[in-house]
């Protein structure tokens, strides 16, 4: 018990502090910008009309949130194959495909990762959501409300006004990049399908 | 304060004859050169260190458009970069103070990092993914460091992203479902909090890395089991004091006789037990008394076996012991008297518990001069 505390205790030189603390502080946002860039330089895009608001974070300023008329909230009846078998936390994958307008529309919801992707399907997994079997019924009934990580849009200060006027018009769409492991990365925001803001990729 | 304390006995032990005014002097200044520890100037760097964060964390959130978004990163990495080279400098020089100053303005520039990421990247729904990298970043600084702030800065993140990821404890939330990978990571980052405060012997730290382990255990007992919170709090603070205060000691124990788990085992105890009764619902006269008189049998156990020894535990127990008699004269009385009679039975069982603290008081005193 004591050798192990004063093992614990033991010091390390500052200068490899220095490098093992700097790998990480340096390395962790670092990897975070990688994996965010690969996804717009790399991932297939789908676009979706939204509709936001304009609240402030504190850390990062102000955004405005955005709705997904399409993916925000789905039809149960959508739900394909297997429930989950507990209740619990779950990632749900959507099946999507363009409409004739152009945006984007959900063909299918399933727990597991949907395979054989037909030419033109996107496949996009949500962040955990909260499941409940609702009494013995097998189907999945009402609304399912989902969330992907790409309903905040963090605008220069005092800058969401423009998107906010727009979006009393519903004339506000969002491309999204989606990977190959189905996690979404806002591209663009657009009003009247013209580019507000394009993202860079660093 | 602690000092203030000292140099008043010292005075009284002067004229009490006790000392003498030399040695009293030279008593106070070896206790001055060993606790040099939180002095003006190193309050005030830590303090300046906080405000120049700050700053960089307002700079990121504006999301000014001038400075270009490569540009804003370089930056933060600099100031890491900077902020931990100056550290590793203060540390060989043996700056102590300022190596602490230092790397607080180094985690609060991580955390900007990691901020700025998500603004340019516009992530959401990532609070508990972005309050875990920065206690992480937190972590790997104290831990390579050995640095109380940044092991102090660690547990109160660590506790930010357990409140985060746990959505209030799961107290609050009327979702219940077990979620096994989410409590794996708070347990870790609990334990990784405890070898943090180990390393850099911050006593703030260890107790914060306490009361996350608590939170972290009260989170699981709501969603994953069928447990009440309140029954395993009292449980576990039964073991605790009875760990700390009633176990034969080894000489190499970690902690020492009617100590600090003492202390927490009092709290979480009686604490847990007036929660059982407010959760309770008790509603038959007998039932109440029956539960009032556990509690304050508690109380009394407690202050019996180490209120004598340890004053926060005295203290609490004769709190606890007077808010469930305050509450049982309140649920007897209150319906059998008008409000003056109230008042003055009131008055009858607080005089009433006063004299009993006298004496119990009088009791601790007299074994004090035996020993």
């Amino acid at each position: 018990m004591r050798a192990l505390g004063q093992l614990l205790r033991r010091e390390i030189h500052p200068v490899l502090a220095l490098l093992l603390a700097g790998c990480v502080l340096i390395g962790l946002p670092g990897w975070m910008i990688l994996d965010r860039a690969a996804i717009l330089r790399n991932g297939a895009e789908i676009v979706f009309k939204t509709a936001p608001v304009d609240p402030r974070d504190l850390m990062r300023g102000d955004y405005v949130r955005l709705r997904y008329e399409e993916i925000s909230n789905v039809d149960g009846s959508l739900f394909k194959g297997e429930l989950p078998a507990h209740d619990g936390p779950v990632r749900l994958w959507l099946t999507l495909h363009d409409g004739e307008d152009g945006l984007g529309v959900v063909k299918a919801v399933s727990l597991n990762t949907p395979v054989n992707r037909a030419p033109g399907e996107i496949f996009l997994r949500s962040n955990p959501t909260r499941w409940t079997r609702s009494g013995s019924s097998e189907a999945v009934a009402g609304q399912l409300s989902l969330s992907f990580g790409i309903e905040r849009y963090y605008v220069p200060e005092g800058e969401g006004l423009e998107i906010e006027a727009a979006r009393n018009q519903q004339r506000t769409t969002v491309a999204v990049r989606i990977s190959d492991k189905g996690d979404a990365q806002i591209a663009r925001i657009m009003i009247d399908g013209k580019a507000l803001y394009e993202e860079p990729l660093y | 304060m602690l000092r203030r304390y000292l140099s008043r006995e010292i005075e009284e032990w002067i004229r009490g004859g006790l000392l003498d005014a030399g040695q009293g002097a030279a008593l106070l200044r070896d206790h001055d050169r060993r606790h040099t520890g939180l002095n003006l100037s190193s309050v005030l760097a830590v303090l300046a260190a906080v405000l120049f964060g700050a700053a960089v964390i307002a700079l990121v959130a504006a999301n000014w458009e001038l400075i270009a978004r490569p540009l804003r990163v370089a930056m933060i990495l600099v100031f890491i970069i900077g902020g931990l080279s100056g550290a590793t400098f203060a540390v060989l020089r043996n700056a102590h103070w300022i190596a602490e100053a230092l790397l607080v303005f180094t985690l609060l520039c991580f955390g900007a990092g990691v901020a700025l990421v998500g603004q340019m990247y516009h992530l959401s729904g990532d609070e508990a993914a972005f309050m875990l990298s920065w206690t992480i970043g937190a972590l790997v600084v104290s831990v390579t460091y050995s640095s109380p702030m940044a092991a102090i800065s660690a547990g109160l993140l660590a506790l930010g992203y357990l409140f985060t990821v746990s959505d209030g404890l799961g107290i609050f939330s009327s979702w219940h479902g077990p979620d096994l990978a989410g409590y794996i990571v708070a347990l870790v980052v609990t334990a990784a909090v405890g070898v943090a405060a180990w390393r850099s012997r911050s006593v703030m730290a260890g107790h914060l890395g306490a009361v996350m382990l608590l939170c972290a255990v009260v989170w699981i007992a709501e969603e994953a089991t069928e447990l009440n919170p309140s029954y395993l709090l009292a449980a576990i603070g039964a073991v605790a004091f009875a760990a700390g205060s009633l176990m034969p000691l080894q000489s190499d124990a970690p902690f020492s006789r009617h100590g600090t788990l003492s202390a927490y085992g009092a709290v979480l105890l009686l604490g847990g037990l007036g929660m059982v009764q407010a959760d309770a619902e008790i509603t038959s006269l007998p039932g109440i008394m029956a539960f009032a008189a556990l509690v304050l049998g508690t109380s009394v156990g407690v202050l019996v076996v180490a209120g004598g020894e340890n004053r926060l535990i005295r203290r609490f127990a004769y709190f606890a012991f007077s808010c469930e008699t305050i509450y049982i004269v309140g649920e007897t009385l209150g319906s059998l008297l008008g409000s003056a009679g109230f008042l003055f039975f009131g008055g009858l069982v607080l005089a009433a518990m006063a004299y009993a603290m006298m004496r119990l008081e009088k009791r601790f005193k007299k074994e004090g001069v035996q020993t």
